[in-house]
């Protein structure tokens, strides 16, 4: 029955994770570029979603549309970013520009929501019980989106004209200019469209996940891991490796100690890359 | 560009962010920011300061504090001053230690060269313990509120006060243990607890062991984790495990708020009572209804005395807001202040200290409690008003001590 339960929570930490990790393999696989900011555009889509329903007592669900029109502005922005000031600076000025929007972000939450934990209790739809324990709908919702966002982004990135080029760019921009796509037009749309799957899953794992501004810093680490496993830009194996990860952590917290959730991913990077360093990428 | 070189020089980043999580989980300072609460210092002011963490995961907690604080210096002010000091006005300045206990010391030091004739506030042991190590070799007297770790008064430092320390908490929550198994006829009650891997909660838990050595409750699943925590699903799932009858989690307050949601939502526990360091008004507006049947431990003074009403009037005007738990501890922690400056005649750090070892505070100089409050020789404040309430459909009623009962517990599975 523990185990049981262990797993279930695992997979349902796994399926958050997943989420994430979807996104940041996106950004990194296709973009090229290793955005920092990622798990903070998560946290400020569960804090988009956690406003809506306090301050105006509207479902985190149906802020998602808004939300998605919302973050692709944003992420546009933070493309042209990337784009006009990171990238000419050359890597290190990319990772600059992430780490500055992670810090920028996690402040301008504190500033606005304070330090304080916050949890969204009144957002309730029912649960299933497993276990001995209840799953809530909420987060069945949520393992479902990423699996259904996963597979969408999969099939767009592989069967569309424009996955093609996002493809083409990521294999070789000077090639893929020469072909006629536009290489600055393709990277910026994967920069976006990370952040557009970053701030829907903050909005989806809003309803039963503790807000607090840093917990990006969190995820991006569990990401990191994700991504490692699953392959860079493989978005269905990110899926699967978010499963995995959240498992492991989930057990290790449960039968050794909860300080493991802090190591485990950490440990499952540098343990992968000792031992398969050559299958990093998808 | 291939594909592995942005993630490796990623990786690196990230291999660097995450140890920098590892070792803090505050954020870098400002140092002697120091800001005084008046505009204007009158010639006879006596500067007593605030360093406490004002920011960060705790500042929940400080924002009540500062106002009691605040409140205090305010009565005591519109009184006249402090007497014996020609009706000097306490003037307080404030030093956010930003819920990170590596800035006990530099914001302590900050203090001590800003003129601070006397301290108090502190919500972390840690930060208090750093703090006060500062002080201490400045002879300047500290009233710690909220770091309640044992080890802050065993060092035996004559100028560090505690209003509470995890002993006498220990002793508070061991009573209402008590009362839970007598109410539901447990002859051999069964514990599942959880306890935040910080000095405060290892002392509460060692402090916890001492009071039950006769092995009067019987502890069947422990868990620690670490400071920071908000996943707490594997520590919740391990508390439950072997069905408990009662659930206690020594933890800081946001831990037994995330914990009430996973023990009503996910686990459905069967427990009968549920002990944690959560905040009543905070649990009870995040969790609403899921907050039922939690109990609360309160220091708020019942009753409606003369200096309790002008308390929470000073501190209206002062925030704006109805008092909580540190409110009350830090008017507490001022007034005491005030009465040993008032006691001393001086504003030297040796004979303020002096004078809180053998002040009395009572309803003559500013006490809010029925009972009067005076400090043992070892610092910590001889028994500390703790009073318990329960969530009851949403009302927040007193069930001990029986003096104050308005209800009888109810089983907290419901």
């Amino acid at each position: 029955m523990y185990f049981g339960q262990l797993l279930v929570l695992g997979l349902l930490d796994g399926a958050v994770l997943s989420l994430v990790a979807t996104g940041f393999t996106l950004v990194l696989g296709v973009g090229k570029i290793a955005n920092f900011a990622h798990g903070a555009f998560v946290a400020v889509g569960m804090y988009l979603g956690y406003e809506a329903y306090v301050a105006w007592h509207i479902s985190p669900y149906l802020t998602l549309l808004p939300a998605l029109v919302f973050f692709a502005l944003i992420g546009w922005a933070v493309a042209e970013v990337f784009e006009q000031r990171g990238r000419k600076v050359g890597e290190v000025g990319e990772l600059l520009v992430g780490l500055a929007l992670l810090l920028l972000i996690n402040g301008l939450l504190e500033l606005f929501f304070t330090d304080n934990p916050k949890t969204l209790s009144g957002v309730n739809i029912g649960g299933v019980g497993v276990f001995g324990i209840t799953i809530q709908l909420t987060q069945i919702v949520a393992g479902i989106f990423a699996f259904v966002l996963a597979g969408g982004l999969h099939v767009f990135i592989h069967t569309s004209r424009w996955g093609r080029a996002l493809r083409a760019t990521a294999e070789d921009p000077t090639v893929a200019g020469l072909y006629g796509v536009r290489v600055p037009v393709a990277q910026r749309a994967a920069v976006t469209l990370s952040i557009v799957v970053a701030g829907l899953a903050g909005v989806m794992i809003a309803p039963f996940t503790v807000l607090t501004p840093d917990i990006g810093t969190t995820f991006l680490i569990s990401a990191f891991a994700v991504v490692v496993l699953g392959g860079i830009g493989n978005t269905q194996g990110a899926v699967l490796a978010g499963l995995f990860v959240g498992v492991v952590d989930s057990l290790a917290a449960g039968y050794l100690s909860s300080y493991w959730t802090t190591l485990t991913p950490l440990i499952i990077i540098l343990g992968y890359l000792l031992i398969r360093p050559g299958r990093v990428t998808a | 560009m291939t594909a592995k070189r942005p993630f490796i020089v990623g990786l690196g980043a990230a291999c660097v962010l995450a140890l920098a999580a590892c070792s803090s989980s505050g954020s870098t300072s400002t140092s002697g920011t120091g800001s005084a609460s008046n505009a204007s210092t009158s010639t006879k002011s006596v500067t007593v300061c605030e360093v406490t963490d004002l920011s960060g995961s705790q500042d929940v907690l400080t924002v009540s504090e500062a106002g009691g604080g605040a409140a205090a210096a305010s009565i005591i002010n519109a009184s006249g001053g402090i007497k014996s000091l020609g009706g000097a006005k306490i003037v307080i300045k404030k030093f956010d230690t930003q819920s990170n206990p590596t800035m006990g010391s530099t914001e302590a030091n900050a203090a001590v060269s800003a003129g601070c004739k006397a301290i108090f506030g502190g919500e972390i042991t840690d930060t208090v313990m750093a703090g006060t190590l500062v002080t201490h070799r400045a002879g300047i007297p500290w009233v710690d509120i909220g770091g309640i770790g044992d080890a802050v008064h065993e060092r035996g430092f004559n100028d560090v006060f505690q209003l509470l320390t995890t002993t006498s908490l220990a002793q508070g929550y061991m009573a209402e243990l008590q009362q839970v198994a007598t109410q539901f006829h447990l002859s051999h009650p069964t514990i599942g607890l959880s306890v935040s891997d910080t000095t405060y909660g290892e002392d509460f838990y060692t402090a916890f062991t001492k009071l039950n050595a006769a092995g009067q409750f019987k502890v069947v699943s422990n868990v620690s984790y670490p400071l920071g925590t908000t996943d707490l699903s594997s520590v919740a799932a391990r508390m439950v495990s072997q069905k408990p009858d009662i659930l206690f989690n020594m933890g800081y307050p946001p831990d037994g708020i995330a914990l009430t949601s996973l023990f009503k939502k996910t686990f459905h526990t069967s427990a009968l009572a549920f002990f944690s360091t959560a905040e009543a008004p905070v649990a009870m507006s995040q969790l609403g209804s899921l907050a039922d049947g939690q109990l609360f431990e309160n220091t708020a003074p019942p009753g409606t005395s003369a200096n309790l009403s002008a308390f929470n009037s000073a501190y209206k005007t002062a925030t704006g807001q109805a008092p909580s738990i540190e409110a009350w501890e830090g008017y507490t922690a001022v007034a005491f202040i005030g009465a040993a400056l008032q006691k001393a005649g001086s504003t030297s750090g040796p004979a303020i200290a002096a004078a809180l070892h053998s002040v009395t505070l009572t309803s003559s100089n500013g006490d809010i409690y029925p009972q009067d409050l005076t400090f043992a020789s070892d610092g910590v404040l001889n028994t500390p008003p703790t009073y318990w309430q329960q969530d009851q459909a949403g009302k927040l009623l007193f069930v001990y001590p029986a003096s104050l009962k308005q209800a009888s517990l109810i089983s907290y599975a419901g």
